[in-house]
């Protein structure tokens, strides 16, 4: 069976809600394996709920509750057997202000796979050299691994965030408005790097610069007010919105 | 289960099981004190807080009348209170609103390394040296009342100023510039609204300063004169609760009346103490919306 | 005419400031000056002799320090799990609010209330009588709240980003306390356990009831011997000896003083290169 056109994440009826009040509504969608999918729309239409859901990284909110299934590999990752623990190695998540931490570059890097067992010097040497490479870091630090990770620049940092996430090798990758605090040249330099990835991995991003989303993304969801207005193509939805409110939001008339 | 599990869930439990010592030393905190200060209690009666005599060393009729010492804790306090609070308030004030980032930054290092002198260097120094300035005015006591409340004042200054600062500074700067743009002078911006904005914070420091300056031992102890009667000039020597436990504990019998009349001296300082904190806590409860 | 009075009210509050700092200046500069002159090898290397007329001050040094590194041996550990504890697995309970309130409520305590529970819990009740381990695990007590308190409030400033990026590479709670969360706000962590040792050495009237003795000529044998301190010192030569010891305790202030200036001094310096961070 083809490993491109696999749903990898399949979201089914999916409902999240804040206390009371309903952040996402009967949401479906299939996130395909290895393609770069997006999650545009206005503040506070969800896209970052539902990108916080996928690896129940909205656990940490008290008042966070679901209706519905998010299946990882078939697996629905609500389900009371699941070990956080392990599907996150599988599914990671950078966040939209770069967060190193208190180490050196190395020690970030490895930070992962430490503690999730591994001792081996020579296979965590292996293990950083190859994350830095391919988050495009190596050439810019291979020198100076040992210095504070506080040294580096924003944009630097960044790619920091997703090595330390390829470390742990996962198969998905979560970004939730990775560029948004970052200047034009370190955003760009992210976006082509997660060009590079999608090879690789399958990455869903949430962004609120649709012009970055139309870049580099194959698939979108366009989202408001908690549900999920299109779905598809890229290409295609730019070209022709099926949905009003996908219209004028493409158009800069709502958001 | 795999070591990683294991280890976290003790190191949970630990964490937990551990937070509880607070609990458990402020209960034994409690019980034990009260436990020893009962018998002094049940054998004296409320003469033991309303007595005016306290003679305890006297073989035949001893006296355990703690008034003289709560009397002098509540003058000291007071008077100290009365320097500290408004110099407090003023330091604060000056180096929130009109000091200049040097004088700022000079004044408040030497401030704060004040705070970390201990209360019986500053005790010792007026002794040394502010205690014989006494004679030249020919004050017959050269240990008093005056001379306690200035080496408080100084000792909890540090203490005062700083969370008044604080207060201060906390409150939005949206607030100042608001009165300053309406056309306002620097003083009335910061006294008529940031103080107002600020004033839990500022009730707060009173409070905190208050607890502070009852609890002290070693200043009053070293340059209050330690006689224990009802002071009536600024210049008498005065005796207050802490200052009585610290110099008389080590001279009695264990389990004596006069042992136990110093716990329940210790017992009046603990609920005190312990109201003014929930004072304090209450407060800035009800004004957290600032 | 508004300006006027702005500059002269801002010029009396300036004349007041600047005549406290002078005051202050005035008790560091007299305190030290007047002590250091009776520094010598001799009193850093002996114990008092002669009533206190000649020799050192070494058993109160040694004293001082034992009562310091015992009482943090005891303070940091369970000050920094309760910290972490409020922090991190409170939240709104009940519990955490309890603990919280009885925190607050021990820091408030007078010192001398302390003393007296050190008393009758540690010497009397537990049997150590006047002794190091008495005092120390008394001042102990008194430390906790403020490391608690501390690493409470530094743990919850971190932002939420950060703590969320370690539970995304798949760390497990403790994991992310201990080797995330608590190496970033080491610096603050420090600041705090160097004031609460400064406040610890210089601490009298606990010490005085539950640890300290008067004269003694050497370091002490055990834990449960009673030890001089530097503070106790300084009162017992106010109070109980004549003008001709009256060196000894100007010298023992000023070593104390500059003991404390120099933890205090290190302890800023720590906080303000956290802040520029």
């Amino acid at each position: 069976m083809s490993d491109k056109n696999r749903p990898i994440i399949e979201v089914k009826n999916f409902y999240g809600y804040y206390g009371e009040k309903a952040g996402l509504k009967d949401v479906n969608f299939n996130f395909l394996s290895k393609k770069i999918t997006a999650i545009i729309g206005p503040s506070g239409c969800g896209k970052s709920t539902l990108l916080r859901s996928i690896n129940r990284m909205n656990d940490e909110i008290p008042v966070y509750h679901t209706e519905g299934d998010i299946l990882y590999e078939g697996k629905n990752v609500y389900d009371s057997d699941v070990d956080l623990t392990v599907m996150r190695k599988k599914v990671g998540m950078v966040f939209q202000k770069p967060t190193p931490f208190p180490m050196s570059i190395y020690d970030n890097v490895a930070f992962g796979p430490r503690i999730h067992g591994l001792r081996n010097k020579q296979k965590i040497e292996e293990i950083v050299e190859n994350s830095l490479k391919q988050a495009s870091l190596w050439d810019e630090v291979k020198d100076e691994l040992f210095k504070s990770a506080y040294s580096l620049s924003g944009g630097q940092q960044q790619r920091l965030c997703i090595a330390r996430a390829l470390a742990v090798d996962p198969e998905v990758i979560l970004l939730d408005e990775p560029t948004s605090a970052l200047d034009p040249i370190a955003t760009q330099n992210i976006e082509v790097l997660l060009e590079e990835l999608s090879e690789n991995y399958t990455i869903i991003i949430v962004t609120h610069n649709l012009a970055q989303a139309v870049r580099i993304s194959d698939y979108m969801l366009f989202m408001y007010r908690g549900e999920l207005i299109e779905s598809g193509a890229t290409s295609a939805i730019v070209k022709q919105p099926e949905n009003k409110l996908t219209e004028q939001y493409l158009n800069g008339k709502i958001g | 289960m795999p070591i990683r599990e294991i280890k976290h869930r003790m190191n949970s439990v630990a964490i937990t099981a551990i937070a509880f010592t607070g609990i458990i030393v402020l209960i034994l905190l409690f019980s034990f004190i009260i436990q020893e200060a009962v018998p002094a209690i049940s054998e004296v009666g409320t003469k033991l807080f309303t007595g005016r005599y306290w003679y305890p060393t006297y073989e035949d009729d001893p006296e355990f009348g703690l008034l003289p010492m709560i009397v002098g804790s509540l003058e000291v306090t007071g008077l100290t209170c009365l320097f500290v609070l408004p110099l407090g308030y003023l330091l604060a004030f000056f180096l929130f609103e009109y000091a200049r980032p040097t004088e700022k930054r000079i004044i408040k290092s030497a401030i704060d390394l004040l705070s970390g002198v201990p209360s019986v260097v500053i005790g010792a120094f007026m002794l040394i040296y502010v205690s014989p300035l006494m004679f030249k005015f020919e004050i017959y006591s050269p240990e008093n009342l005056l001379l306690a409340a200035i080496g408080l004042t100084i000792l909890s200054l540090p203490y005062t100023a700083s969370l008044m600062e604080e207060s201060l500074s906390s409150v939005d700067k949206s607030l100042k510039e608001g009165a300053l743009a309406l056309g306002t002078t620097r003083f009335t911006a910061g006294f008529r609204v940031v103080s107002k904005a600020a004033i839990s914070g500022i009730l707060n420091a009173v409070i905190l300063t208050v607890n502070r300056v009852i609890g002290e031992t070693m200043v009053v102890l070293m340059v209050a004169g330690g006689a224990a009667i009802f002071p009536e000039s600024l210049f008498d020597p005065v005796r207050t609760l802490t200052a009585s436990i610290a110099s008389e504990m080590g001279e009695v019998a264990q389990h004596s009346t006069h042992y136990s009349a110093l716990f329940a001296a210790g017992l009046i300082l603990l609920v005190f103490s312990f109201i003014l904190t929930i004072l304090a806590g209450w407060i800035s409860k009800k004004n957290r919306h600032v | 005419m508004k300006l006027k009075k702005d500059l002269v009210i801002s010029n009396i509050f300036r004349i007041v400031s600047y005549f406290i700092f002078t005051i202050v200046l005035m008790i560091f500069v007299l305190t030290i000056g007047n002590g250091i002159s009776y520094f010598s090898f001799d009193f850093f290397t002996k114990a008092p002799m002669d009533g206190m007329t000649a020799g050192g001050i070494l058993p109160a040094i040694l004293g001082s320090l034992s009562v310091l590194a015992l009482s943090l041996l005891f303070s940091i550990p369970i000050g920094m799990f309760t910290g972490i504890y409020l922090a991190e697995y409170g939240g709104r309970s009940a519990m955490a609010q309890l603990i919280m309130t009885a925190i607050t409520s021990l820091a408030g305590v007078p010192s001398v209330v302390f003393g007296l529970f050190g008393l009758s819990l540690f010497c009397i009740t537990f049997g150590f009588r006047t002794s190091l381990i008495a005092g120390s695990l008394t001042l102990s007590i008194m430390t906790l709240p403020v490391i608690a308190s501390t690493v409470n409030e530094a743990l919850k400033a971190i932002p939420r980003t950060v703590r969320e990026s370690a539970y995304a590479l798949g760390a497990k709670k403790t994991e992310v306390i201990f080797k995330v969360l608590i190496p970033y706000a080491r610096s603050r962590i420090l600041t705090a356990i160097l004031i609460g040792g400064g406040r610890v050495i210089g601490e009298t009237a606990p010490i005085l009831l539950t640890g300290a003795i008067f004269f003694s000529t050497a370091l002490p044998n055990s834990i449960m011997d009673p030890v001089m301190t530097l503070p106790s010192h300084i009162y017992y030569i106010s109070m109980a000896y004549g003008e001709n010891a009256q060196w000894m305790a100007k010298g023992t202030s000023a070593f104390l003083m500059i003991f404390v200036l120099i933890i205090y001094g290190i302890a800023f310096k720590v906080r303000r290169k956290m802040n520029e961070r």
